[in-house]
């Protein structure tokens, strides 16, 4: 067997594979159609205003709370939430005056205990302060 | 916005454009179309980092990027352009035009595939969206101060040692656009991986036989990982062309020379990886570990310029790091672990050895392949390895060779030094590891099996045959029955019925406690969860080989009880229900 012969039979082979999964590459990530609106974009849109009242709070800093959580949620929400929301940060565990609270489900605001509804931003997000 | 957005890249573009041109003048239009991306983004990455980390102020970093920028643009021209001289093209012939459209098709689908992707997670994966574009954000969106924002308690969990080359990379481009959209980082993505293409084909023009520099093209475009990991956005593409781009300039520069600025501009995007990701500060330490053992070896003074020059190039970078190191960032936990006591302590522990070993076994598709072309160049490299190679008075492929085996070495030593579980560690970070080396071990290989001036043997002798082939058998024997052993396993777990054990019922901060899920196929898994009887959605778990995964309380977990109801996997989004779920009370 020639050095040669076995350079152009390796080339072809992988060329050969490089195909297959190239084309397997495609055929698992196809969809149409491109560049449709996606739930990110569409809760931008929703809370706009939401990020501009939460950038006059003082302090930077909003508590962030979830509500009526199912089996979809999961923590990727909360920073989906942070990118939009940013420069605002948005605090888990640590209390803070100011409470942005998610309605997980129903996206309806309603009345918490212990908290006092400053304004609801539609989309199932409101904003509350503490009674005390 | 888009074009705003894209016009922000053309001030590095150009930059590395000239700065390469400058340093070697008559460099193919190719490679100083890719080596010029690479560059021009490592200069401006590091000075809108080091800038940032001076001023505190996003508006005065952008500032000292541009007229850095100009001022490198500046000098490219005024300075004394070095002298032209001409390649000696020698290549043999090759079937280019059947190869080249071959490649053409492959690259079609490539980009078709990057495309894809790109739509289906237009925001990025999850490190993209937590770490790298959050942070951009931040820098971006900070009027105050934006480390400040960075380095918040509330992000204490996101690796806040990671350096923040990507992130200025990305505020910056906002700050053109005018706002965060984010067209910016998917552009980016792109031209991250399309420069690692780029410059892998053009460097192998020069170093190997066209035909094979466009059969390496294929395999990197047939690499379906390398492309859907650089449409989620993720560093490992940044920190991985960085890479490719100082090794493949070393291989030039050893098959050359007289290229004397080559170790200039391997420094300099050194130094931009190690300000991307921790993995490029071990990549720093091992290509100039790897350089001077070389001039070392050869005895000859220009080792010694060398070293200089590389450490020249990579300078902006070091004091980059240092600045983030010393003044801003806290310290990292593996690399407090980095004693010798712990590391002779834990070589003597057999099982994170074995730990490692099945991780490995188990990314040995990292590519994630329908055909995996590894067994294959394995099996050619052994079969054209030819002992003149070795014994080259310049011979390019050493620089790879000792980068690849220095950076696994690496991995494996921090690995085992990790203080977190080894097994979810192996399983969720060295496919990605694996593939930011992945442009150089190609590179190798092309270097193995096509150098430039091949040394003609017409016949493959029986020596060659008896001790290659056995070698290659044995590496492909492996593979094919860690392929296999992985495949039993999981359907067996499928088959099983799935329950749920912890280890304990009751938990402080500070503890640890372990979580054992039964039947079902890991390594990844989701679980549904409650607190104190309120649903609080997913996470994602990693399964060892004993399906256990194991968590630390901190002092930020809410306390109350936990009970973990159902599980599913990534590829199933029906939740299967715990018979008898299990709780945990945390205290």
């Amino acid at each position: 067997v020639n050095r040669s012969t076995i350079a152009k039979l390796a080339g072809a082979v992988l060329i050969a594979a490089s195909l297959f999964n190239a084309a397997y590459f495609v055929r698992q990530s196809y969809h149409w159609p491109l560049f449709a609106s996606d739930d990110w974009g569409r809760l931008e849109e929703d809370l706009v205003h939401a990020k501009s009242v939460l950038s006059a709070l003082p302090g930077g800093h909003v508590e962030y709370r979830i509500e009526e959580a199912s089996d979809t949620y999961d923590v990727t929400a909360y920073y989906r939430l942070q990118n939009i929301v940013a420069p605002t940060i948005l605090q888990t565990n640590i209390p803070n005056r100011y409470v942005l609270v998610e309605f997980w489900t129903t996206r309806r605001a309603r009345p918490l205990p212990g908290l006092v509804l400053v304004e609801d931003f539609g989309a199932g997000f409101a904003l509350y302060q503490r009674s005390q | 916005v888009i074009v705003k957005a894209a016009l922000s890249f053309s001030g590095p573009l150009v930059a590395g454009w000239f700065l390469v041109q400058r340093l070697w003048p008559d460099v193919p239009i190719a490679l100083r179309l890719g080596i010029g991306a690479a560059a021009g983004m490592a200069v401006t990455g590091s000075t809108c980092f080091l800038a940032l980390l001076l001023t505190d102020s996003t508006g005065t970093a952008l500032l000292v990027t541009e007229g850095f920028l100009a001022a490198l643009v500046a000098y490219s021209f005024g300075s004394r352009r070095l002298r032209p001289r001409q390649w000696k093209r020698e290549w043999p012939n090759d079937p280019d035009a059947r190869i080249f459209a071959l490649f053409v098709m492959i690259a079609m689908l490539a980009a078709a595939g990057f495309v894809f992707v790109s739509d289906a997670s237009r925001r990025g994966g999850f490190d993209a969206i937590a770490l790298w574009n959050m942070r951009g954000r931040l820098i971006f969106s900070s009027s105050t101060s934006p480390l400040t924002a960075i380095f918040d308690p509330a992000f204490r969990s996101l690796h806040p040692d990671y350096p923040l080359l990507l992130p200025s990379l990305l505020s910056r481009a906002w700050q053109y656009a005018g706002s965060d959209v984010s067209i910016v980082p998917i552009l980016l993505a792109a031209l991250f991986t399309a420069a690692t293409i780029i410059i892998t084909i053009a460097g192998l023009r020069i170093l190997s036989t066209q035909a094979q520099s466009w059969i390496a093209a294929c395999i990197l475009l047939g690499t379906p990982f390398l492309l859907g990991h650089g449409a989620s956005q993720y560093a490992d593409i940044v920190v991985g062309c960085f890479m490719t781009t100082a090794v493949l300039l070393f291989c030039i520069y050893d098959s050359d020379s007289s290229l004397s600025y080559l170790p200039v501009l391997a420094g300099i995007t050194a130094g931009a990886a190690a300000c991307t990701k921790n993995e490029g500060i071990l990549f720093l330490v091992v290509l100039f570990s790897s350089r001077a053992g070389m001039a070392f070896c050869r005895r000859r003074i220009s080792g010694i310029a060398e070293l200089f020059a590389l450490a020249g190039g990579a300078s902006v970078g070091i004091l980059t790091l240092a600045v983030f190191r010393f003044a801003h960032s806290p310290a990292n936990g593996t690399l407090q672990l980095m004693t010798v006591h712990a590391l002779l302590s834990r070589m003597g522990n057999v099982n994170l050895h074995l730990d490692i070993f099945r991780g490995l076994e188990s990314s040995l598709n990292f590519g994630q392949w329908y055909l995996n072309p590894m067994p294959l160049m394995v099996i050619h490299a052994v079969i054209a390895w030819q002992g003149s190679l070795a014994s080259t008075k310049k011979a390019p492929w050493i620089t790879a060779a000792l980068v690849l085996v220095g950076m696994c070495g690496g991995y494996y030593i921090v690995y085992l030094l990790s203080p977190d579980d080894v097994e979810w560690l192996v399983q969720s970070s060295l496919d990605r590891l694996l593939l930011q080396l992945w442009p150089a071990a190609i590179i190798l290989y092309c270097l193995i099996v096509a150098p430039r001036h091949p040394i003609e043997v017409p016949l493959v002798s029986s020596r060659l045959s008896k001790a290659r082939v056995a070698t290659a058998l044995m590496v492909v024997g492996v593979m094919l029955v860690g392929t296999w052993s992985l495949r039993t396993s999981s359907q067996t777990a499928g088959a099983a019925k799935i329950s749920i054990e912890l280890d304990r019922t009751e938990v402080t901060t500070g503890e640890r406690y372990v979580i054992k899920i039964n039947g079902i196929a890991g390594p990844q898994v989701y679980l549904s969860y409650t607190l104190n009887d309120i649903c609080m959605g997913q996470f994602a778990a990693y399964l060892g080989r004993d399906n256990r995964v194991s968590y630390q309380i901190s002092s930020t977990t809410p306390k109350g009880t936990y009970r973990f109801v159902a599980v599913r996997t990534p590829a199933n989004p029906g939740w299967t229900q715990f018979e008898a779920p299990a709780a945990i009370s945390v205290k």
